[in-house]
């Protein structure tokens, strides 16, 4: 299934499959369980009225749905604009001797940042073991000029050691900061004015090997069109490690609530976030 | 360096850092269900032993130490 439709976007315009993909949106929205999840996010988050959420809700699915149609699109070879205003940050980053995490959102189209922030530091991608081969094959096959290794999240905590090696030898450990898998602790942080959890796991990393944290946003901006935002998190001095860590998330929180009011529709958490 | 030693280092970093309650930390204290060194406290443990023993665990190493007493074993185990 997947091949064919890597294949088919080959040959078919981008433009025709996101007009087949808004005709399919309102049913889709009738039937998954996060157009609940996402019509209160706007409700009550962004404080929009209940008609203008539920509109809401329809531009948000099929956002997520364009952003998953171009993933296929850059498989089949099609080729996207990246604009990355603050390339300086990665640059600087990737010149220093020691590694850093760069963490990932469930917001935009993280998957297309191996595009653009193409580094001599090796790329350590933590992604989800459950993934079909035919999407990591693809993963492998776009990334692996890019120096992107895909660390797969392993019962035996393989990952755990693949990331601290990556990080003790100077590598770019990228890891998600929004979505709990792997260990079940979380930091709560403020986020849209309630305390909400984040995965203890990427603050405690570079809490640990006192190595940087970039967040990383991969926005669309148009058809073919994506924009890069780069956020260094500032480094507690003088801090405990659980201070460190809760004050890395809390920034991160901050970053994470400002993207997402500037590019609302680019939320792709479709579950009650907050608890 | 001997066990004491070794022992008293550990003790240090699971209170202080991880904030293990002392009275848990037995020898046949299990590392995962009694003191609740996770996943994600593996990291802590590797970076301790790095940082406060000089040598790297690995995964194997790892998967082998059930308990509190089995892990400082180890450590020593390199000194000898």
């Amino acid at each position: 299934m997947q091949r064919s439709l890597i294949r088919m976007f080959r040959f078919l315009p981008l433009g025709a499959l996101y007009a087949c993909m808004a005709l399919v949106i309102p049913f889709y929205m009738l039937f998954a369980k996060g157009s609940k999840a996402s019509y209160r996010f706007y409700r009550m988050r962004m404080g929009y009225g209940s008609v203008s959420s539920f509109f809401h809700v329809y531009a948000n699915e099929f956002e997520f749905g364009k952003v998953v149609l171009d993933r296929f699109a850059a498989y089949a070879g099609r080729k996207f604009a990246m604009d990355v205003p603050r390339m300086d940050l990665f640059q600087e980053l990737c010149a220093g001797e020691e590694g850093f995490v760069q963490l990932s959102s469930h917001v935009g189209n993280y998957e297309m940042v191996g595009y653009s922030l193409v580094s001599p530091k090796r790329i350590n991608a933590l992604v989800y073991g459950g993934e079909t081969a035919t999407v990591m094959q693809n993963r492998a096959l776009l990334f692996g000029a890019t120096n992107v290794t895909m660390v797969p999240v392993s019962e035996d905590l393989s990952h755990i050691f693949a990331l601290n090696n990556a990080l003790a030898d100077g590598e770019i450990a990228s890891v998600p900061g929004d979505r709990v898998f792997g260990s079940l602790k979380t930091v709560r942080s403020r986020f849209f004015g309630e305390p909400a959890p984040f995965p203890a796991g990427p603050f405690t990393l570079a809490a640990q090997r006192e190595v940087p944290i970039l967040c990383v946003f991969v926005m669309k901006e148009g058809r073919r069109k994506y924009k890069v935002l780069l956020e260094r998190l500032p480094e507690p001095e003088g801090a405990t490690r659980q201070e460190c860590i809760q004050s890395l998330a809390d920034a991160y929180a901050g970053t994470l609530e400002t993207v997402v009011r500037q590019y609302p529709h680019q939320w792709y958490n479709f579950y009650d976030f907050w608890k | 360096m001997d066990i004491n030693e070794i022992q008293e280092k550990v003790n240090a970093f699971l209170v202080d850092e991880l904030e293990i309650d002392e009275s848990k930390i037995e020898d046949d204290a299990r590392l995962k269900e009694d003191l609740g060194i996770d996943s994600l406290e593996v990291v802590d443990v590797i970076v301790l032993v790095e940082q406060e023993f000089g040598f790297k665990m690995s995964r194997e190493d790892f998967k082998e130490l059930k308990t509190y007493g089995e892990f400082c074993q180890f450590i020593a185990g390199r000194f000898a």
